[in-house]
C-alpha cells in the first residue's frame, strides 16, 4: 500500500469516529497534541487525527523531501522557478550580524537603516513638506502585498502606536476606482501630507493611478510639481529607474529585491507604514519574532514543528477528510485584517493546479480561506459552522493577556479587561461546541430538545494562543503561516511564489479600456456577453 | 510689619524692594539655602540698585529659615510656577514652628486652580490670600507700581484689611483693591494670560492669511489698534509668545478647561498656532532655499523670548535650532544677554557658534533671522550685512524693519504677514 493509500484508509476509519470519542479514549490528548514555541501555544488536539495519522503524515512529508526543500528555501536557490527568482523573505529578518548570510544581511540592513532614519525624522516632527510645514498625515498607496501586510500589522499593533512630538496619522489607500483615496483626501491638507507609493514592480496600474491622482491633488494645492515632488513622495520598489522616471528623487527611494514576493514583503521597506506606526524599536521586535520562527522551522523536529504541523493538518483535512474550506477566526478586534491578509498569503501562493514537473496536481490544493473577527462572526456565519451541511476546519487565534499597565490607568480599565475575558471564554466555548456538539451541552436532557436544537459537532479546529498580541508575537504568528504555506506547496509539489493567474486579467483590462470610452469601437472580436455589457455601459 | 518673602522669582525681588522701601521690615528667605546675594538673581538694573540700597539701610535682610523670628506678621510665598513641591515643603516646615496663629499668608505662585487651597490645608489656622503675579520681565518694578488696581483673592474682610495695610504705601485707596474668593482670583489670573495669548495667536493667524492674499498685516494691525475697543497691546504679528510664566498659565488654563469637560478647543488652538509660529522663519528659509538647507550657515539674532531678559524659556530659539539642525544647517547666534543660558542648555557643538559680537554672527551667513526685538537690532549696518553675508537675506521675525528700505539696500526681505 502506498503512503497515500494508507492515509486514505486511516481517513476512512477516522470519518466514522467522533472527536468526542477520541477525547474519551485518550486522556492525555492535549498534552500529546499541542506544541509551545516561546510565547505561542499551538493546540491541535481538536483536529480529527491521532498519533497514527500524525506519523503517517510526517512520513508523507519526508517522502516529499520536505527537509531538503526547507534547506532550499533558506538558501539563495531560485526555487521560484517560473520567474527564475529565489524566495528569501527570511533574509529580511536576519539579525544585523549573521554568520551564515553576512552579505545578504548587510544589504538588507542598509535599506532598513535608511528607512529607520526617515521614520525617526518623521517622528521627531522634522520631516517637512514643500512649504516647510511638518508632515502630519502619511498616505500609503499600494495594493496586494504593499497594502494588506502593512495595514494588517498597523491595525493589529494599534496599542503600540508610537507617540510623536506632533500627531501623526496613517492612511491606507488601495482601490483602483479611487474611492478610498477621495475619501481620505477630503480630510487632508496638501502641505502636511506625505505619500508612500509602494509597488514592487512600480507598474501596478491600481497604485500608479492612485499616485497620479495624489500628484494632481497636490499640484492644485502646492503649485509647481518640480518643487513638491521631492518632499511629498516616497517610493518603495525594486525598480529605481521607474521611480526616477515617475519623479521620485533618489534619496526618497527605498529598494527591495526581486527575491521578495509581494505577499512576503511586509518585513522590508514595504513595512514603512508599520515602522511609522509603532516606531523603530518595535519594528525590530516584529522582525525578531519572525526570525525566531525561522529558526524553529529549520531546527525543530517535524513532530514539534508548528508550521509543519499546521501544513500537515491542513493537508489531512483537505485531501483526506475532504474539508475544502478553512475559516480563520481571531478573537481580538485588532486582528480584523488578519483573515484578508491570509487570504492573499495562502490563496495567491497555493491556489495552483500545475506541479513543478508541469503535470496537473494529483490532489486538491489550497482550500477556500475565509473568516472574520470571531465574536462578530458568531452573529453571522457560525450558524453554518454549527448546523450547516458543509464541513469546515477552523483556526482560532487569541491573545491571553490584553491591556498593559499604561492602559490600566484608564478609568474603564476593569471593564475592558472583563470584556477581554468575555471574548476569550467565547473563543473556548465555540471551539468546544464545534468539536463535541451535543456532548458539550451540560445538564440538559437531550431527548427533551427538539432536533433543530441539536449540534452534531465533529468540526475540527486548531487554537493558537499567544501570551499577548505585541510586535514580537505577531511577527511569530505571521511567519508561522508563511512557512505553513511553503510546506503545503512542497506537499503538493507546486510553486507558491508566482501568481500567473492574476496577470492576464490586467492585460485584457488594458485592451478594453479604450473600447469602453469610444462609442464607435469595433466590438466584433468580443464575446456576446462582454459586447452586450459594453453597449449597455455606453448607452447609459 | 515684619514680612518674610520666600522664593527668588522676579516677583520676590520686586516685592522685597518695594515693601522695604515702604518701611516694612523684610526678611528674604532662600528656601534652597543657596549662599548667594539676593540681588544677583536679577538682571533688572533698577531692581538690583534698590535691593542693594535697602540691604545697606537695613530694611531688607537675608535670612535662613531656621533663624526666622517667630513674631513675623506676614509670610509671602513668591515661588515659581514649577516649585509646587518646594512650596508645600515650606508650608509644612512653618507648620512645625512655634508660631502664634493666625498669621497673614500670601501666595503669589501660579500653581493652577486650587494651588493656594493646597497650602491652606497645611497651614489651616492662618489667614490666606492669593495675589496674582502680574510682574512682566523687562518692566519689573513699574508693572507692579503702575497697576491701577490690584486683584486680591481672599475669603474674609478682616484679611483684606491686613493686605490693605501691608500695601497702603503703594495702593492707598480702598477702591484700588478688587476683592474676590481665592479660586475666582486664580481663575482670573489664568484667564488674563489666556486672553493675551489669544490676541497674539489671533493676529498671527491673520498674518498667515494676509500673506497669502497679498495684504500687509501691519496695516491690519494699525487699523485694529486704532479701534478703542481693541487697542494695540499684545497685537503684534511675529514669531509668537514665550516666557515661563505666561506659557505655563496658558497650559494650566487649557487643562482646567478640559478637566471641567469644556468642549471648546480655543485655547488648544491658541497654543498650537503659537507653537507653529515659533518656527515660522524656518519655514520661510526652507521655502526660500527649496528645502536645501544642508550645510548652510544661518545667523540668528536673539535667543531670549523677549527683549531685556536673559530668559530663554519657551523661546522661539528652541524650535528654530531643532529644525535647522535636523536639516544640517550651522547656526551663528548672537544675543546680548542669553548666550550663557544657551551654552549651558546645548553645550558645545559644531553646528552652533555663539557670537559675542552682533555682526560676527552674520559672517558668511546665507541668511539672518531676527528673533528678539532687542533695541540694538532695530537699526542695521546694511553695508556690513551686504558685504559680510554669503547671501543677503533678512528674515524679520518681529516686523521691526521697513521692507522697502531694506530691499533698497540690496537685501532680500521676508517678514511676518507681509510681502
Amino acid at each position: 500500500m502506498s503512503q497515500q493509500q494508507r492515509l486514505h484508509a486511516l481517513a476512512q476509519d477516522m470519518r466514522q469516529r467522533h472527536l468526542y470519542e477520541l477525547f474519551s479514549q485518550e486522556q492525555q490528548r492535549f498534552e500529546r497534541l499541542s506544541v509551545q514555541h516561546e510565547q505561542i501555544i499551538f493546540d491541535f488536539s481538536k483536529q480529527r487525527l491521532n498519533d497514527e495519522v500524525l506519523d503517517e503524515l510526517i512520513g508523507f512529508a519526508k517522502a516529499k523531501q520536505l527537509d531538503t526543500w526547507i534547506e532550499r528555501l533558506f538558501s539563495q536557490q531560485k526555487i521560484n522557478y517560473t520567474e527564475q527568482r529565489a524566495a528569501m523573505h527570511w533574509a529580511l529578518r536576519l539579525p544585523e550580524y549573521s554568520e551564515r548570510h553576512q552579505d545578504l544581511s548587510t544589504e538588507v540592513h542598509a535599506q532598513l537603516q535608511r528607512m529607520f532614519a526617515l521614520v525617526e525624522q518623521i517622528h521627531a516632527g522634522q520631516y517637512r513638506g514643500v512649504t516647510g510645514q511638518v508632515i502630519q498625515d502619511v498616505v500609503n498607496i499600494g495594493v496586494g502585498g504593499s497594502d494588506l501586510g502593512p495595514m494588517m500589522v498597523s491595525h493589529a499593533l494599534a496599542d503600540f502606536k508610537h507617540q510623536t512630538a506632533k500627531g501623526l496619522r496613517l492612511h491606507f489607500v488601495s482601490t483602483m476606482d479611487g474611492s478610498q483615496l477621495s475619501d481620505v483626501l477630503q480630510h487632508l491638507r496638501p502641505e502636511t501630507t506625505l505619500f508612500i507609493v509602494s509597488s514592487k514592480s512600480f507598474s501596478t496600474i491600481d497604485t500608479l493611478s492612485n499616485a497620479q491622482t495624489a500628484r494632481l491633488w497636490l499640484s492644485a494645492g502646492l503649485g509647481e510639481q518640480s518643487l513638491f515632488l521631492k518632499h511629498h513622495f516616497i517610493g518603495i520598489s525594486t525598480r529605481a529607474d521607474k521611480m526616477t522616471a515617475w519623479g521620485i528623487t533618489p534619496d526618497k527611494q527605498f529598494l527591495l529585491w526581486d527575491w521578495v514576493g509581494g505577499r512576503y514583503s511586509l518585513w522590508s521597506c514595504i513595512g514603512l507604514p508599520i515602522a511609522l506606526s509603532i516606531g523603530v524599536a518595535q519594528f525590530k521586535r516584529l522582525l525578531a519574532g519572525a526570525y525566531s520562527v525561522d529558526q524553529h522551522f529549520q531546527l525543530a523536529d517535524f513532530r514539534q514543528n508548528i508550521p509543519v504541523l499546521m501544513a500537515l493538518i491542513g493537508m489531512w483535512n483537505i485531501n483526506f477528510l475532504q474539508i475544502n474550506t478553512h475559516a480563520v477566526l481571531p478573537y481580538d478586534g485588532r486582528l480584523k485584517y488578519f483573515t484578508s491578509y491570509l487570504q492573499q498569503l495562502e490563496m495567491e501562493s497555493n491556489g495552483k493546479s500545475i506541479q513543478r514537473n508541469h503535470q496537473p496536481v494529483e490532489m486538491h490544493t489550497c482550500p477556500i480561506i475565509w473568516g472574520e473577527v470571531g465574536p462578530n462572526a458568531q452573529h453571522a456565519f457560525y450558524q453554518l459552522l454549527h448546523q450547516g451541511t458543509n464541513r469546515v476546519s477552523c483556526d482560532f487565534i487569541a491573545p491571553i493577556h490584553r491591556y498593559d499597565q499604561q492602559q490600566l490607568q484608564l478609568e474603564n480599565a476593569n471593564s475592558l479587561i472583563e470584556q477581554h475575558y468575555l471574548a476569550l471564554s467565547n473563543c473556548l466555548a465555540q471551539s468546544r461546541l464545534l468539536a463535541f456538539g451535543n456532548h458539550a451541552l451540560e445538564n440538559e436532557d437531550l431527548d427533551q430538545l427538539p432536533v433543530y436544537q441539536h449540534y452534531s459537532g465533529n468540526q475540527p479546529s486548531s487554537t493558537m494562543l499567544m501570551k499577548s498580541l505585541e510586535p514580537y508575537s505577531l511577527g511569530m504568528l505571521i511567519a508561522l503561516y508563511e512557512h505553513k504555506v511553503f510546506v503545503q506547496s512542497v506537499l503538493w509539489n507546486i510553486n507558491p511564489f508566482d501568481q500567473w493567474g492574476v496577470e492576464k486579467g490586467k492585460q485584457i483590462a488594458k485592451s478594453l479600456l479604450p473600447v469602453l470610452t469610444h462609442t464607435h469601437a469595433d466590438l466584433s472580436h468580443l464575446d456576446a456577453s462582454t459586447r452586450g455589457l459594453i453597449q449597455s455601459i455606453q448607452m447609459f | 510689619m515684619k514680612i518674610v518673602v520666600f522664593g527668588k522669582t522676579l516677583y520676590a525681588g520686586v516685592m522685597s524692594a518695594l515693601l522695604a522701601e515702604s518701611g516694612h521690615q523684610v526678611y528674604w528667605c532662600d528656601h534652597l539655602a543657596e549662599d548667594l546675594n539676593f540681588e544677583d538673581h536679577f538682571e533688572d538694573h533698577l531692581l538690583k540698585v534698590m535691593l542693594i540700597k535697602q540691604k545697606r539701610i537695613g530694611f531688607l535682610r537675608q535670612c535662613d529659615f531656621d533663624c526666622l523670628d517667630t513674631d513675623i506678621d506676614a509670610y509671602w510665598f513668591c515661588l515659581g510656577a514649577y516649585e509646587e513641591q518646594q512650596a508645600i515643603r515650606l508650608a509644612q516646615r512653618l507648620q512645625q514652628r512655634h508660631i502664634i496663629h493666625p498669621k497673614l499668608m500670601i501666595n503669589t505662585a501660579t500653581f493652577g486652580l486650587y494651588g493656594t487651597a493646597q497650602l491652606q490645608d497645611i497651614l489651616n489656622q492662618d489667614e490666606w490670600v492669593y495675589l496674582p503675579d502680574n510682574i512682566r520681565e523687562g518692566k519689573a518694578l513699574s508693572s507692579f507700581t503702575d497697576a491701577e488696581q490690584l486683584v486680591v483673592g481672599c475669603d474674609c474682610q478682616q484679611t483684606l484689611s491686613k493686605v490693605q495695610e501691608l500695601l497702603r504705601a503703594l495702593f492707598p485707596q480702598p477702591q484700588q483693591y478688587i476683592c474676590m474668593p481665592i479660586l475666582d482670583a486664580e481663575f482670573s489670573k489664568l484667564s488674563v494670560s489666556g486672553m493675551l495669548g489669544a490676541r497674539i495667536s489671533f493676529i498671527n493667524d491673520l498674518a498667515t492669511v494676509a500673506e497669502k492674499i497679498g495684504v500687509d498685516i501691519q496695516h491690519v494691525r494699525a487699523s485694529m489698534a486704532a479701534d478703542p475697543r481693541i487697542g494695540g497691546n499684545y497685537l503684534f504679528p511675529g514669531i509668537g509668545f514665550g516666557g515661563e510664566n505666561f506659557s505655563h498659565d496658558i497650559l494650566t488654563l487649557t487643562r482646567a478647561v478640559a478637566d471641567a469637560g469644556g468642549r471648546s478647543r480655543l485655547l488648544e488652538q491658541v497654543w498650537q498656532i503659537n507653537e507653529e509660529q515659533k518656527e515660522l522663519l524656518f519655514r520661510k528659509l526652507w521655502a526660500y532655499f527649496h528645502g536645501e538647507l544642508n550645510g548652510k550657515t544661518i545667523a540668528i539674532w536673539g535667543a531670549a523670548y523677549k527683549e531685556n531678559t536673559a530668559s530663554i524659556h519657551q523661546s522661539a530659539i528652541h524650535p528654530m535650532l531643532a529644525a535647522l539642525w535636523a536639516q544640517g544647517a550651522v547656526i551663528r547666534l548672537h544675543d546680548p544677554a542669553a548666550l550663557q543660558s544657551i551654552a549651558s542648555m546645548y553645550g558645545e557643538r559644531e553646528d552652533l557658534i555663539l557670537c559675542e559680537q552682533q555682526y560676527d554672527a552674520i559672517s558668511d551667513a546665507h541668511a539672518l533671522c531676527v528673533l528678539t526685538p532687542w533695541r540694538q537690532y532695530w537699526s542695521l549696518d546694511y553695508r556690513q550685512l551686504v558685504n559680510r553675508m554669503q547671501h543677503p537675506l533678512l528674515l524679520d521675525g518681529r516686523n521691526m524693519y521697513h521692507p522697502e528700505y531694506v530691499k533698497n539696500q540690496g537685501l532680500a526681505y521676508i517678514g511676518v504677514g507681509r510681502q
